[in-house]
């Protein structure tokens, strides 16, 4: 009877992981190379584009991460693209990044660095970047660079620079 | 009354501007030019001169962090640079330029670390500006006249197991070997050193 309890026990117990990596894997997560960084802003054209470059092993990433969520939450409607691009390894996502976003509840498409080579994604990136994260750049609708944001931010400062840009 | 209101509000806006300007940082520090001399106290209040060390063959400056997990990740490696280079003439510099992490914080970081070199704290980030340094950790090699040879990476992956391209220990054995550097400038995720006019 003891063994028996134990084997339902852990056959539930491995539905319910199961289960949670189900959902966890559903969290769209998409590797990003160098080559793909410039397709991917030209694509989000005609929005107001804000790309955050963040880690999950960055603490004021991590802080500022829910101001972006609720950010694309109020004024996706609008016309905003927040485009959150990791910089953890890959071999990280699904042990750190995803768990991370399931987390945020972050139900849109997010973006992670798919390339060995840092410099090579830093100068693919552009826009001046120096690999320095939290880093975020703002672009307007018509795709021109307006803002870099070195270090976190918080919602009320975001709101400030993207309302004039979705007006 | 609203006349001197408004004057009033105008002289705010451009001091605060003024303010905000003077915050912006100015890069004094290029390469293939000469770094200009600055002081600092390391954590026991003992002042540091760059120009004091000139004596040496080189200068690691390098902007490091106690709270940096990449910045962190480099502390044996770091470690293991100085062993390697002081012999051969190479001084190093840490510089703490995070308006968060205290003298306290600094100096059992160095002790728990075993950090032999000096660690310089750099208040209201005016060195970090003048270098223009945006993340920990960030190198700045100086040769024995004061020009900066070199500005980037210690080398290519946070992770010791995946580093493929040692570029600051490539860089210092051209430098000592008095053969042309390999590299002059290489960028790498860091964590952003947090300035004072950072929220």
């Amino acid at each position: 009877m003891k063994k028996f309890v134990i084997v339902v026990f852990l056959l539930l117990a491995d539905i319910a992981l199961q289960q949670l990596s189900a959902q966890s894997k559903s969290v769209p997560l998409v590797p990003l190379d160098d080559k793909q960084v410039a397709s991917l802003l030209a694509s989000l054209r005609g929005n107001v584009v804000l790309v955050n470059l963040w880690a999950t092993w960055c603490k004021p990433c991590v802080v500022e991460f829910p101001h972006l969520v609720k950010l694309q939450k109020v004024y996706g409607k609008k016309g905003l693209k927040v485009v959150f691009i990791s910089v953890d390894e890959m071999e990280d996502a699904e042990q750190f990044v995803r768990p991370f976003l399931k987390k945020q509840n972050v139900n849109f498409r997010t973006y992670i660095k798919n390339i060995a080579d840092d410099e090579q994604f830093i100068n693919a990136i552009g826009s001046g970047w120096r690999g320095a994260i939290p880093t975020t750049f703002i672009y307007d609708r018509k795709g021109k660079q307006v803002s870099t944001l070195i270090g976190a931010r918080d919602f009320a400062a975001f709101e400030q620079l993207i309302k004039p840009l979705l007006e | 009354m609203k006349k001197l209101f408004s004057l009033a509000v105008i002289a705010l806006v451009l001091a605060l501007g003024d303010k905000l300007a003077a915050r912006e940082p100015k890069s004094e520090v290029k390469l293939d030019e000469k770094v200009p001399n600055f002081t600092l106290k390391d954590f026991t209040g003992k002042e540091h001169s760059l120009y004091d060390y000139l004596k040496h063959k080189g200068i690691v400056v390098m902007f490091i962090a106690t709270q940096c997990p990449i910045s962190n990740a480099y502390n044996e490696r770091i470690v293991k640079l100085y062993k390697d280079y002081t012999p051969k003439g190479i001084a190093v510099l840490g510089i703490n330029s995070n308006k968060q992490e205290s003298i306290e914080e600094i100096a059992a970081h160095s002790k728990k670390h075993g950090f032999e070199f000096p660690v310089l704290k750099d208040w209201n980030n005016v060195i970090a500006d003048k270098f223009d340094a945006m993340v920990t950790p960030e190198i700045y090699l100086i040769d024995s006249t004061g020009v900066l040879r070199y500005h980037g990476r210690i080398d290519d992956s946070r992770n010791p197991g995946k580093v493929t391209q040692n570029d600051l220990r490539d860089v210092l054995d051209a430098y000592l070997a008095g053969q042309p550097l390999p590299k002059k400038e290489t960028k790498a995720f860091g964590c952003t050193i947090k300035r004072v006019s950072q929220s």
